[in-house]
């Protein structure tokens, strides 16, 4: 079976400094699929190489068929590709509602339209509020983005990327910046995405990437330096010894 | 290919205290040794020894005084600055990139000639016991050496699991000291030699 | 089409999905409603009659009817650059160029083509459009500082055509004897030649204008302008082509610039290259910034009015009426940045708690 998404010996650089050495990964539809790392390791490069907003200076990067190393971030997430920002990225004046109908690929191919009232799509409105189920913020519906609460952004963040419709999803640190207690919600989150759309999740979190995911690519010095399972990796003996260790098992 | 994969050969850097370049070298580099087949060398001294200027040399991204470094046979100090990295590739663990002087436009000079770095030299990584990812950094090396690579290993041991690491990763070793190296053939040669007992001070094993 | 197709089938795969999600935590809270627009916008409203009304009151407070005329032109001005400023956040400092394209076009057309109003005014938006057309599509792929550089730039090389061009744009003296041109309406010809009449014409074009912006801000063409000058990048990671809305509403803007510098070349009966310099393109910004337009729909209309009132009323008293209202512009921008809107809802606001 091929995978639904490859990107093959991705080089990536800034003038003489090697951020992406060569990067072989592939996704297959339907799994869940963490990146791992130390700080500076380029992941986060990474996926800029893969989501459109860098082009890579080698390498080619495949989704379902088509060539995409080097096309813009429209094209791309118009194939069905979207991606979270690790930094939260919203349209804070909006409400929570406003911000979902925006994304949606309906509102997308009327965007135009520079007569008809906005206000009146109802389709929109019920379709972005299916997606505020989802990611339980139905309730947040009316409020302004910028007024959540840290924990609801980064929900809404996902959930901006689930409206453009993807069928593969990347997520940059979702959890980032939060306790336990936001970090349990969005586990429970991604938990219910998974097997849905195809899921690349950069984390930190080896709690949350240990339960989650089916394959785990460990990124350092541009290269990707162990791949696998958890189970794989686990049973490393310096990862046995360490706190991952601990988490892990 | 004949050539081997790494050639020093009479490498000298020197560094003068004043400007003109007059008066005896406030520093002095030399190195000179071969590395015949696809190896994992670790290279160790105090800070100062000159480790991180020898990466530097031997990956382009420094002139020498004088010498050659050759990859496969290449020359890489008269490979384009840009396509140094497909020869030998330096791993920082900073961002400090000490920029050099850059004499002949890059036109003028040979390609690299290949698309991947054949000797990975890794400078001084962050290895934390705690993180777990030692255990996939040392796969990592040895794959790399497995697929025909020479990998460096430049540390600093501060901690008893440094040394561990250096002998579960590396066939010999490369001791830096005052300019000057000195070359081990395997682990036990290299912790014997009363120089570098003295270096790793109450790390040094017993024996 | 493979696009269509395939976002259908995720539609249908996607309902699956939901009702597997929302089946649990399905709750009662009900949806609000959209950020939408009311029908009739009641400003407008009361603006149109207000200005309407201007022929019986305006002497009567010591103003006279041509002032009211160049208010009006310049209201249509200050709302076309709003949607660039305010409405999608693209800052540019050489408008000036758009509203003076128009004014030599529509003279240029009149001189030399056929003096009709319509094919006229026509003319010139046709014209401004192809120009801003032609800037828009080396600015929109760049952002902040840089693209408001690039609008500085093309608007000196506009005014720089404007000044040397002599055969064709009459250089510094520029067009003169300019006519005000009837309107031909079929059954009958309105006559322009009084400021009175002048004046009503631009009205109902002001009221046009107006409208048709309103319906912009809230379409959903307006809601991804609102959202590029939030938060350009998300934009495109959702799927916007960003830089194609950037050069169409660069180019809404600046034909209305140029509608709007059709009208003042009738009411001055010439036009003139001064009109496209740095300067004057400096005061439509400043127009719409103390008006408030980044926060207000209406700001704009009310700084192009306390604009033209202050150059008048100031300018009575003092050759330095400019340095003043620099000031007071100061003024604004550091302690009231959302401009005359902002005080307005304000006053409003506590009107409304006594």
């Amino acid at each position: 079976m091929t995978a639904l998404f490859e990107a093959r010996g991705l080089h990536k650089r800034f003038g003489d400094r090697v951020v992406l050495e060569s990067i072989d990964l592939a996704f297959e539809a339907g799994t869940l699929t963490g990146i791992m790392g130390p700080n500076g390791a380029g992941k986060t490069t990474c996926f800029n190489c893969l989501t459109g907003t860098y082009v890579p200076d080698g390498g080619t990067i495949r989704f379902d068929g088509h060539d995409i190393a080097g096309l813009p971030p429209h094209a791309v997430t118009r194939l069905g590709i979207a991606r979270s920002f690790q930094t939260i990225s919203l349209f804070d004046q909006d409400s929570v509602l406003d911000n979902l109908v925006v994304a949606l690929p309906r509102m997308r191919r009327r965007s135009f339209d520079g007569w008809r009232d906005r206000a009146r799509d109802r389709e929109a409105r019920d379709e972005a509020m299916e997606i505020l189920d989802a990611i339980g913020l139905r309730a947040r519906a009316h409020v302004r983005t910028k007024d959540l609460a840290y924990g609801e952004r980064r929900a809404l963040e996902i959930g901006l990327a689930l409206a453009t419709r993807p069928r593969i999803l990347f997520l940059d640190e979702p959890t980032s910046g939060l306790g336990a207690d936001g970090t349990a919600r969005l586990t429970d989150l991604v938990a219910r995405l998974k097997g849905r759309v195809t899921l690349v999740i950069i984390e930190h979190d080896m709690r949350f990437l240990f339960g989650l995911a089916d394959v785990i690519n460990v990124v350092h010095w541009g290269q990707v330096i162990a791949r696998g399972t958890p189970r794989d990796l686990r049973d490393n003996e310096w990862v046995r010894r360490s706190a991952l260790g601990g988490v892990a098992c | 290919m004949s050539a081997p994969p790494l050639r020093v050969e009479g490498l000298v850097k020197r560094y003068y205290a004043s400007r003109w370049g007059r008066g005896a070298p406030s520093f002095e580099l030399a190195a000179d040794f071969t590395v015949e087949k696809p190896e994992t060398i670790g290279v160790l001294g105090p800070n100062g020894s000159g480790k991180t200027t020898l990466f530097e040399l031997v990956t382009g991204s420094n002139a020498p005084t004088s010498g050659r470094v050759l990859v496969e046979g290449r020359d890489i100090h008269a490979v384009r600055y840009r396509e140094r990295d497909r020869l030998a590739i330096h791993y920082h663990q900073s961002y400090q990139v000490r920029s050099f002087h850059k004499r002949k436009p890059a036109f003028l000079m040979e390609r690299a000639g290949r698309a991947r770095p054949l000797v990975h030299l890794f400078d001084e990584p962050q290895f934390s016991v705690q993180d777990g990812y030692i255990g996939f950094m040392l796969e990592f090396f040895g794959a790399l050496r497995r697929e025909g690579n020479v990998v460096f290993l430049c540390m600093h041991p501060n901690e008893p699991f440094h040394l561990e690491i250096l002998r579960e990763a590396c066939e010999r070793f490369i001791f830096v000291r005052q300019g000057r190296i000195t070359q081990f053939p395997s682990f036990d040669r290299l912790v014997a030699d009363p120089d570098v007992r003295t270096y790793l001070g109450a790390l040094a094993p017993a024996g | 089409m493979q696009l269509e197709q395939f976002i259908a089938s995720e539609a249908s795969g996607f309902a699956h999905w939901k009702e597997e999600m929302t089946g649990a935590h399905a709750s009662p809270v009900p949806a609000p409603p959209l950020s939408g627009a009311p029908r009739v916008p009641v400003p407008l409203v009361v603006l149109a009659l207000l200005l309407a009304s201007s022929p019986l009151w305006l002497a009567r407070i010591g103003l006279y009817q041509y002032l009211a005329l160049e208010i009006a032109i310049f209201m249509i001005y200050a709302m076309g650059y709003n949607l660039l400023l305010g409405v999608a956040g693209l800052p540019s400092f050489g408008h000036g160029a758009f509203f003076g394209i128009g004014a030599y076009a529509f003279g240029l057309m009149q001189l030399r083509v056929w003096p009709n109003l319509w094919l006229d005014i026509l003319g010139a938006i046709a014209l401004t459009a192809l120009a801003a057309g032609a800037v828009a599509a080396f600015i929109s792929h760049r952002r902040g500082i840089y693209y408001a550089l690039l609008t500085i730039a093309f608007g000196q090389v506009f005014w720089f055509i404007a000044v040397k061009w002599h055969s064709v744009t009459g250089g510094e003296d520029g067009l003169l004897n300019l006519k005000r041109l009837a309107v031909p309406l079929g059954f009958a010809t309105l006559d322009l030649k009084s400021n009175d009449a002048l004046f009503y014409f631009t009205l109902v074009v002001l009221v046009v204008v107006i409208f048709v912006c309103w319906r912009i801000v809230h379409s959903p063409f307006g809601r991804v302008l609102s959202c590029i000058k939030q938060n350009e990048s998300r934009a495109r990671f959702l799927g916007y082509r960003v830089w194609l809305y950037k050069w169409l509403v660069f180019v809404i803007s600046a034909t209305i610039a140029g509608l709007a510098g059709a009208l003042f070349a009738m009411a001055q009966q010439s036009a003139y290259p001064n009109v496209m310099s740095l300067h004057q393109s400096g005061f439509v910004v400043m127009m719409v910034l103390i008006g408030g337009g980044l926060v207000s729909f209406w700001g704009p209309l009310l700084g192009a009015a306390f604009f033209i009132l202050a150059r008048d009323l100031l300018g009575a008293y003092t050759e330095t009426w400019l340095f003043w209202y620099g000031l007071l512009f100061m003024a604004m921008v550091l302690w009231k940045p959302e401009g005359l809107a902002g005080l307005g809802r304000d006053l409003l606001a506590r009107g409304g708690k006594r």
